[in-house]
Order: structure tokens, then sequence, then C-alpha cells
């Protein structure tokens, strides 16, 4: 087991820099560099100065290294071109609060939700409720966000006029007296978390009702153990062994997928400034905006799978058994 | 009766002409199964429209009228579907919109198969360093953020149509190599690989007529799951307004600017929104239907 996890965080070490060079390399070809003169155009000292400034006039590979020194040793990600005042992990951490937000209340909708409905579906197959989820989880699969998130705006704000059609409160209160005032996180959260929600209520009830056919389900039955006990404890603590799997599937599609939902509903998060970063050339923040989703997307595969093993003692993970 | 097709112990060189192959029995499945078929007619649609768009579009995409500027749908009599920010038949461009879509959605799933086939039988046939490296290497393209990548490859070298195809196609072979690497590491082990490999089959025919056929079902399943993939990424690339170039419509873009309008112009962001929503289900229908019909334990 420790053999297996050495190895895989060593293969996660590689991935990630494969994809600093590769990132690296690939931004200093974009054509027209931070500092384009096509408007006004600098005298040549200046420019030197400029590219000295930021390293700039150095060979690339030299460029590279100190930039993963900095990064690695120090947490320094340069300065973001956009905003010369502030850090590069400054300006995340400044932004990461609102995605996380988004992020967390997504996940908490789509796994509540989502193993509700499944479980229901599982428990009165056929039945409308049945219908329905399936219903949601072919739209969640297929249809992409950001098409869910345009039809609520057009029904719910442009139609009914009673939403918000973008933005994100980010206080940490939603309630003014006894008056909720973060609807504007509400439509967000739906689009984001319908894909998630699909893939999870589909699963819980295949699950559920593989688990249902059970021989240990039809003895706790026959001895006559109620109906919640049968379903808490016998049959969804094997049904959601699975969701794991689920989850490694769920998290870094999140972690892309909040691009869309920010550019939607004009949210001041993470995704955001990736698009803005890419539109102003800025290679030190889209550097580490994507270095940092490499990081977390490589680190879920990790965890999901070591998760899995400890769950579930019937899966050893490497050909030999490891443990 | 219907054993022979589905153990593939198919020993006669031709196969033979009338009796039932799995093929015709998976066409009669599938055209039993009604969503597929529904899916199957969606597809066709867009393709039709997607080929044909020259001849079925009342304008040419890029037409401008500039007196006739966001119009609603039927306000005027020549646009059934309004007209866009700038002055363009909507219908038109939602047409046109099919042909970037299907070009893309195609492409880059013939890119995953070219690439992703050959690599996924050389490693899972030749076995030994070559899966070893091979392997190695769909295990580190596999921790990629595929999107992001994509996303970072178009901004670094422009929009359009083929780069994006490009930026898609980079991903895309993934799936396909891994699962011909499984399809064709169980297949090697069969007795009539283990018969045709006694009688002195030569390796190329072993792997050209005796496992890829077999693996080939599973590899169809993948790649019309692939299409939808690649259609979404390519609206979504071209959603954040960086994938396909003005004036070639794609829908995904005309989502992305209608965004900006929405409050008024709902038609600008409903009906590229209703394209995509169906070409996606239309896609997803018929690879679910492929992947029972082609099942040969689904049997009836």
């Amino acid at each position: 087991m420790a053999r297996y996890i050495l190895g895989r965080i060593l293969s996660l070490i590689l991935v990630l820099f494969v994809v600093s060079v590769v990132t690296f390399f690939l931004m200093h070809q974009v054509p027209g560099g931070p500092f384009d003169e096509t408007k006004a155009p600098l005298p040549p000292a200046a420019k030197e100065n400029i590219l000295r400034k930021y390293g700039l006039d150095k060979p690339i590979h030299i460029q590279y290294l100190n930039y993963m020194k900095n990064a690695v040793l120090h947490f320094d990600f340069g300065i973001p071109y956009q905003q010369p005042t502030t850090t590069v992990t400054a300006l995340i951490a400044k932004s990461w609060k609102v995605t996380a937000q988004v992020g967390l209340m997504t996940v908490l909708l789509a796994f509540g939700a989502g193993i509700t409905l499944g479980i229901y579906a599982a428990y009165h197959q056929n039945s409308w409720i049945d219908n329905i989820t399936t219903f949601i989880a072919m739209l969640g699969i297929t249809v992409p966000s950001f098409v869910v998130a345009m039809w609520l705006i057009l029904f719910f704000a442009v139609r009914l006029d009673w939403l918000p059609m973008g933005g994100w409160n980010a206080s940490e209160f939603c309630l003014v007296g006894s008056r909720f005032v973060c609807t504007d996180w509400i439509m967000p959260v739906i689009a984001y978390a319908l894909g998630p929600l699909a893939i999870i209520a589909r699963y819980t009830r295949s699950s559920v009702v593989d688990v249902m056919r059970q021989d240990f389900t039809r003895t706790a039955r026959a001895k006559g153990l109620g109906n919640r006990a049968i379903m808490l404890r016998h049959i969804l603590r094997n049904a959601l062994i699975p969701m794991v799997t689920a989850l490694g599937v769920i998290i870094p599609n999140l972690l892309t997928g909040s691009i869309f939902i920010e550019a939607v509903f004009r949210i001041n998060g993470l995704g955001k400034f990736f698009v803005t970063s890419i539109f102003n050339r800025d290679y030190p923040m889209i550097m580490a905006l994507f270095l940092l989703i490499a990081f977390l997307w490589s680190l879920t595969y990790l965890f999901t799978d070591i998760i899995y093993t400890w769950i579930d003692p019937r899966v050893r993970l490497g050909a030999e058994g490891g443990a | 009766m219907t054993a022979r097709a589905a153990t593939g112990l198919d020993v006669s060189p031709a196969g033979g002409e009338g009796h039932r192959t799995l093929w015709h029995d998976a066409a009669r499945r599938f055209l039993r199964n009604r969503l597929a078929v529904f899916g199957l007619a969606i597809v066709l649609l867009f393709l039709f429209l997607a080929l044909f768009a020259d001849l079925v579009a009342p304008y040419p995409y890029d037409r401008v009228y500039f007196d006739r500027v966001l119009r609603f749908p039927f306000e005027l009599p020549g646009h059934p579907l309004g007209t866009d920010e700038v002055g363009r038949d909507y219908l038109s461009r939602l047409i046109y919109g099919a042909r970037t879509s299907m070009t893309v959605g195609m492409a880059v799933q013939l890119v995953a198969f070219l690439i992703g086939v050959p690599l996924g039988s050389l490693a899972g046939y030749v076995g030994g360093r070559t899966d070893f490296v091979i392997s190695r290497f769909i295990d580190t393209m596999t921790a990629f953020p595929g999107l992001m990548f994509s996303i970072l490859i178009i901004s670094v070298w422009g929009g359009g149509i083929t780069k994006v195809i490009f930026a898609l196609s980079i991903t895309s072979w993934i799936g396909i190599a891994r699962l011909t690497r499984g399809q064709i590491l169980s297949l090697r082990e069969k007795e009539y690989v283990e018969a045709a490999r006694c009688t002195g089959v030569s390796q190329n025919r072993i792997i050209l007529r005796h496992l890829l056929p077999n693996a080939l079902t599973p590899i169809l399943v993948s790649i019309s799951f692939g299409i939808p993939a690649a259609i979404f990424g390519e609206a979504g690339l071209s959603f954040l307004g960086i994938g396909i170039n003005d004036p070639i419509p794609s829908w995904g873009k005309m989502v992305g600017v209608s965004n900006a309008y929405v409050r008024v112009y709902w038609h600008l962001a409903l009906f590229p929104t209703i394209a995509v929503a169906l070409a996606m289900l239309g896609f997803s229908f018929v690879g679910d239907g492929l992947r029972d019909a082609l099942d040969p334990k689904m049997i009836e």
C-alpha cells in the first residue's frame, strides 16, 4: 500500500512537471507579448528595462528554472501583468473564496439531492419520480452547464423576473433581518450542480437496486428488521461505495466547469480570472492557475483511489496486492 | 439460433452470405429502441443541415443587413428566427452552425480513432516494454485537465476550426487507446486467436482479421459518445470567445454573445441553446442505443 501511494505521488510529480514545462513553453509561444508595442512604441532602453525587470531577457530554459524555483520554494508565482501592483498569489488568494463557495454549495446540492433522488427512484422503480429522475439525469449528463444556465436565466430572470441575472453575493451571512439576500446563488448553483447531480443520482439508483437484490438484504428483512434500519445499515453502506468513483469523475469536472458558470453569471472567481488572463496574455497568471488546476486534478485521482481501497477492503491496488 | 453471432467463433473465412450477422441483429435491436431511433433522426437531420447548408439556409451566414439589426422572430417576413446583433439572419446562422458542430465532432473522433486504435493495439498486442511506455504515456495524459489544455492551446495558437479540432484532439484519443489496449489484451488470449496462431496465420492478419473486428464494437460505442463530447468542447471554447472566429457561425459562440443581450433579445439565447442540447441528446441516444444493440448478451 505504502509503495503504491509513493509510486502514485511520484507519477503526480511527473505529471505536474510535464504540465508546467508544456504550459511554460506554450505560453511563450503566444503571438504578441504582454508588452506589445503596436499602440505605443517604447524607446529601446525602456523596453529593455521592462524585459529585464520581468526576467524576459534571459533564455527560456533559465526563465523556466527561475520560475519553478520561486514557485516551489517561496510559493511566489510572479507578478500578474494585468495588475502589476500585486502578486499572482495575492490575486488568487483574493478570488478563490468565491469559486470555493460556488463549488461547495454545488457539491452539497449535487450529493444531497442526487443521493436522495437516487434512493427514492430505486425504492419506487418505474414510478413517476423514477421517470423524472431518469429524465433529469439524462439532461444533466448530456446538456452542457452553460446551456442549462442560459435556460434558467431566460425563464427565472428574464421571463418571470424572480431571480437576479448574475453576480455572487460573497457576504457570509445571507440574511438581512429575515430577508434572504443571496438569491443570486440559486441559479449558478443549480446550473452547476445538475451535471454531477445527474451522475450521482444514476450511480446511487443502480447501486441501491443492486444491493437490494443481495442475499444479506433478504436475510435482514427475513429476521424482521425495519425498513429504515435495512436501508441505513445494510443498503446505503454498501451502495455508497461506488460513489467514490463518481467523486473522481465529478471533482475534476467541477474544477473546469466553474469557468463556464462564472462566465455566464458574471461571478468574479478564479474561472473568470482565467478567461481574462487568457485575453490579456497574462503568462504568470495563466501559468499559476493552470498549475493549480492540474495539481488539484491529479490529487483528486490519487485520493479517490486511496479512499476506495480504504472503504472497500476487497479492492487491492497494484497487480501484486501491495498491502 | 443467434449463438453463432454471439460467440464470434466464426471460423469460416468469408463469414458466408445470408446468415444473420451480429450487425444484422444489432440493426434490428437498434431500430426497436424508440429513443435511439429518435436520436438517430436528430443526428441525421443535423448531418443533412450540415451537408446542404448552402441549399437549405435562406441567406449566406455572413450577409449583414444594417437596417435589420436585432429583430425578433417573425418581426420581419424574411427572418423567421429574427436577426442577430449585427443584422445577420439567425436561422441561416443556426443552420451553418450545424456544419461547424458536426465537422468538429466527427473530425476530432476521426483523429482519436486514427491515433487511439493503432497505439492501443500496439500496446495490447506487443506488450512488454512497448506496452509499458505507451501505458505510462496514456496515464500521464489522463491526468491532464483536457478542456483546460484545449483552452491553453487555443489561446496560444488562436482560434479557427482546424485549430479547435487540433486542440480537442490532443486529449480525445486517450480513452480509445486505453479501451483498445484492454480489448486486445483480453482477446489475445481467446482460443480462436490461439487456433489462428497455431495454423500459422501471420501476425498482421491476426490483428487485422481476428482481433480488431472483435474489438470494434466497444470502440464504435466509445466514438459515438466521443462525438457529443467534442461538440461540447467546441461549443464551450467558442462560448468563452476563443474557439471559432467570426464570421463562421458556431452555436457555442452564439450562446456566448447572446449573454450580453439576453434581457431583451431572448431569441439570441434560446435557439442556439436548443440546437446544442438537441445535438448532444441525439448523439447520446444513438450511443446508448448502439451500446445496447451491439451487446451480444442482450439477445432476446
